[in-house]
């Protein structure tokens, strides 16, 4: 028997159900409505995940798109700078017609607002009187102006700058200059600056001298009285060649003394008589006083925030939960080839 | 006047069509897999049961109802074979011989029917959805859960084996 006739006979001999097994497969099959698979049915296995996956993320992105709208950002976390005129008040520009009068009568308005230059030098007491000034100018072109004001009014009061230093960059720049100006004329020199631009912070610090001036000086007459009684000694009376050698040195050495009590006393009126001014000018910067959010770019920021905050939960879910799934995936492929080789060995042995 | 498509060729509607007619496949199927008549019969009886559970997932895009039925038999088979396996094992302490039939095909040559006997259950399996049901390759490998290579490879050796079983007799 060749091939062909084992073919041939192999189909022409097709089994056929008996009667008896048609009737009962009948049964079993009949009045079954017609099927028409539901969507989960169709989609099963890989399938399945392959479309759970976008699902997934479409719903993640969905959620915080609702949460957002429905609930978005306050103004306090979209932006927490405020414009320094809503915390001194109305903003005089320079140029306009912000005159020395009127900013010093702004300034004795803000005498009980924080950081407002309120407290001015004691006159007749020495003290070291230090100012620190920020202002805010629209652009480059005013930061240059006022800078030139500044050096200007400093002058005219007169002081002078110790350090200068300024910058721009198209539109936006910033300034800071030290300057040193009598005492007496600070409060006025303040008035005058703080005209130049919006007041964006200022701070005064005032250090009293008075009880280092009062020691120096109470130094210096008890030197004075040791040199009068020491040349009174080395005058009126017979002295030893060895004592008048030691009174004449101590005597020297009072006057020495005295001298470096005298150029301390000098330094420290110097010190009271000139405060020190910082003014720091910058132009407006529209990242650092940005406007109010609007209500889109509120819910915008919280959908991103709770879109990050579902990477960061699901991130840690893959990190608990992925090696577990691993193992578990790992198993369960070990399971199935397993049996697929036990099927075909069953299958080869019987 | 609409041409009524071949039940054969068409997707069936229900499972009664599919049964009606795919059962002397899944028929055939089971008999050359387990050389026995009766428990062929009943092998397919329970494969139309597990189908009637079923059904509700079949979904004709995914390949034929023919194809559907017949992976149903196969699993049923091998659940089966299982059992068997295990009841084998008790059995042989008792000396009880297999129980199959001589003559499981109807109008074989007992030559055929001889050699046949002589092939492997995965030998006889090939032989009988490739030949006997005239599945094609990709079909066969869809029921049997391997490549279409495989099955090309697993069909010519037991073609071999059955012409040198008929031709030794």
């Amino acid at each position: 028997m060749n091939m062909t006739e084992i073919l041939d006979e192999l189909r022409s001999t097709r089994p056929r159900a008996g009667d008896a097994l048609r009737l009962q497969v009948q049964t079993v099959t009949a009045g079954v409505p017609t099927a028409a698979p539901s969507l989960l049915d169709r989609v099963r296995g890989r399938r399945r995940l392959i479309l759970l996956v976008p699902a997934a993320a479409a719903l993640a992105m969905v959620s915080a798109i609702a949460i957002g709208v429905s609930q978005p950002a306050s103004v306090r976390e979209a932006g927490t700078s405020v414009r320094a005129d809503q915390v001194f008040g109305a903003p005089e520009q320079p140029g306009n017609s912000a005159t020395a009068d009127a900013a010093r009568e702004r300034l004795k308005t803000q005498a009980g607002t924080p950081g407002a230059p309120a407290v001015g030098p004691t006159v007749g007491r020495p003290q070291r009187y230090s100012a620190e000034l920020q202002l805010e100018v629209p652009d480059a072109d005013g930061l240059s102006e006022a800078t030139q004001d500044a050096l200007t009014i400093v002058r005219s009061l007169g002081g002078h700058a110790v350090s200068t230093s300024f910058g721009t960059s198209e539109q936006t720049g910033a300034a800071s200059l030290v300057f040193r100006v009598p005492t007496a004329k600070v409060q006025d020199a303040l008035v005058r600056l703080s005209a130049l631009g919006t007041i964006v912070g200022q701070q005064v610090q005032i250090d009293d001298l008075g009880d280092q001036v009062s020691s120096l000086e109470q130094r210096e007459a008890g030197l004075r009285e040791q040199i009068a009684r020491l040349t009174a000694r080395l005058e009126s009376q017979e002295l030893a060649a060895e004592v008048r050698a030691t009174l004449l040195a101590r005597r020297a050495s009072a006057q020495r003394e005295l001298a470096d009590v005298r150029a301390e006393a000098a330094a420290v009126n110097r010190e009271a008589s000139l405060a020190t001014i910082s003014l720091s000018l910058r132009t407006e910067d529209a990242a650092a006083i940005p406007a109010t959010p609007s209500r889109l770019d509120r819910a915008l920021d919280r959908t991103v925030d709770i879109l990050a905050w579902e990477g960061i939960a699901l991130l840690y879910f893959a990190v608990v939960a992925g090696p577990f799934l691993l193992l578990g995936a790992a198993a369960w492929a070990a399971r199935r080839t397993q049996r697929r080789r036990e099927d075909e060995r069953l299958l080869s042995t019987s | 006047m609409t041409l009524e498509q071949p039940l054969a060729t068409r997707s069936p509607r229900t499972l009664a069509e599919a049964a009606e007619a795919h059962l002397d496949d899944v028929l055939g199927y089971l008999l050359y897999l387990t050389r026995d008549r009766e428990t062929a019969e009943d092998l397919a009886s329970s494969t139309f049961e597990k189908a009637l559970r079923l059904w509700g997932r079949f979904d004709p895009t995914r390949g034929t109802a023919r194809t559907w039925l017949l992976g149903i038999a196969r699993t049923t088979a091998l659940d089966w074979f299982r059992a068997e396996s295990r009841r084998r094992k008790r059995e042989e302490a008792a000396a009880l011989p297999e129980r199959v039939d001589e003559v499981f095909v109807e109008g074989l040559s007992p030559e055929l029917e001889a050699a046949l006997a002589t092939l492997s259950a995965a030998e006889r399996e090939v032989l009988a959805l490739r030949i006997v049901l005239e599945l094609d390759g990709d079909a066969t490998a869809r029921v049997l859960g391997i490549s279409p290579t495989a099955v090309s490879t697993r069909l010519s050796r037991a073609l071999k084996r059955l012409e040198e079983r008929v031709n030794e007799g």
